[in-house]
């Protein structure tokens, strides 16, 4: 699995981008996104507790992550979006995750249903250039919507 | 969508448990449905002669084997894998090979190493994009104790 930020530059550029076609894609609603594609590694407690390792890896699949993001949304007071910006973290997450090497193992796409593994096998998992990739997109789209939000500001003056 | 408090609390209930579930049952068919067993069928059953799933960290390299070291659910497993060694000590290798006896792994078929070095940059890494997530989740969210919700600032 990619560091989480990878993760979390992944799901802001995403964001970012539909952002300006999208108002709904606004600040708040992101840093629920980042935090929805940090959810699936929640199976990282194993590092400090390995007693629960084979119930905790439950977590780091797709229909389980969205079941937790449920749980999550459940406490915002709209429910619906918080539900879909963490999805669609989680959504993302899963997506950067195909891409690692994996000998033996994988992403479990449609468990419980199915059992299968898929890995795509591209990038190893301690690649720092995925990281500099991202954050350097990340950083580039903050600062061009800084930017383009003084833009705006200084036609609004004149 | 406004939730009154028993429903709220129903459906809280109701996803820890179904949350519950799917982890009893990954526990309890993980292992049976691995593309090749791993620890825990060579800890009960010894698939001798079969490909096997091995991963864990390397605490020894001999000239021609090294060991593994792996925490597999509170219990500490050793495997010894015939064959130089593919990585340094410290750094975490998994592999398929096959199963010798006395937790031997004799031909290995396919591996892939992390650094220890790299592992550890990652997961520092990971911690600090963690608490920068907390500063700005808190930035923009808060939470009101009185409705149990997280609300915009």
């Amino acid at each position: 699995m990619p560091d989480w930020i990878v993760h979390m530059a992944v799901a802001y550029s995403v964001c970012r981008i539909l952002y300006y076609k999208y108002p709904v894609f606004n600040s708040a609603n992101t840093v629920l996104a980042m935090l929805g594609a940090i959810l699936p590694d929640v199976v990282k407690l194993d590092m400090i507790n390995h007693l629960y390792s084979n119930y905790i890896f439950a977590f780091h699949t797709p229909f389980t992550s969205l079941i937790l993001a449920g749980l999550i949304s459940i406490f915002f007071k709209k429910k619906k979006l918080a539900f879909l910006f963490l999805s669609l973290g989680v959504i993302s997450h899963f997506a950067l995750d195909l891409l690692m090497i994996d000998v033996g193992a994988g992403i479990y796409l449609f468990f419980p249903n199915n059992w299968q593994i898929f890995h795509l096998d591209l990038i190893s998992p301690d690649d720092y250039n995925i990281t500099l990739i991202a954050l350097l997109l990340a950083v580039s789209l903050y600062l061009l919507g800084i930017l383009s939000q003084r833009r705006s500001n200084k036609k609004y003056i004149k | 969508m406004k939730l009154k408090f028993p429903h709220k609390l129903v459906i809280i209930c109701l996803l820890i448990l179904i949350l519950a579930l799917l982890c009893f049952y990954y526990a309890s068919a993980h292992e049976k449905n691995l593309e090749n067993p791993s620890y825990g069928a060579i800890l009960s059953n010894y698939p001798l002669g079969e490909v096997v799933f091995v991963y864990g960290s390397v605490i020894m390299i001999n000239s021609d084997s090294y060991d593994l070291i792996q925490n597999y659910n509170g219990q500490t497993v050793m495997m010894k894998v015939l064959g130089p060694s593919p990585g340094n000590l410290g750094d975490e290798i998994s592999l398929l090979g096959v199963l010798g006896p006395s937790n031997q792994i004799v031909q290995v078929k396919n591996f892939h190493v992390i650094s220890w070095r790299k592992w550890e940059s990652e997961i520092l890494r990971s911690f600090l994009a963690l608490l920068f997530l907390v500063i700005i989740f808190l930035y923009f969210w808060k939470f009101n104790f009185r409705k149990l919700e997280f609300e915009r600032r």
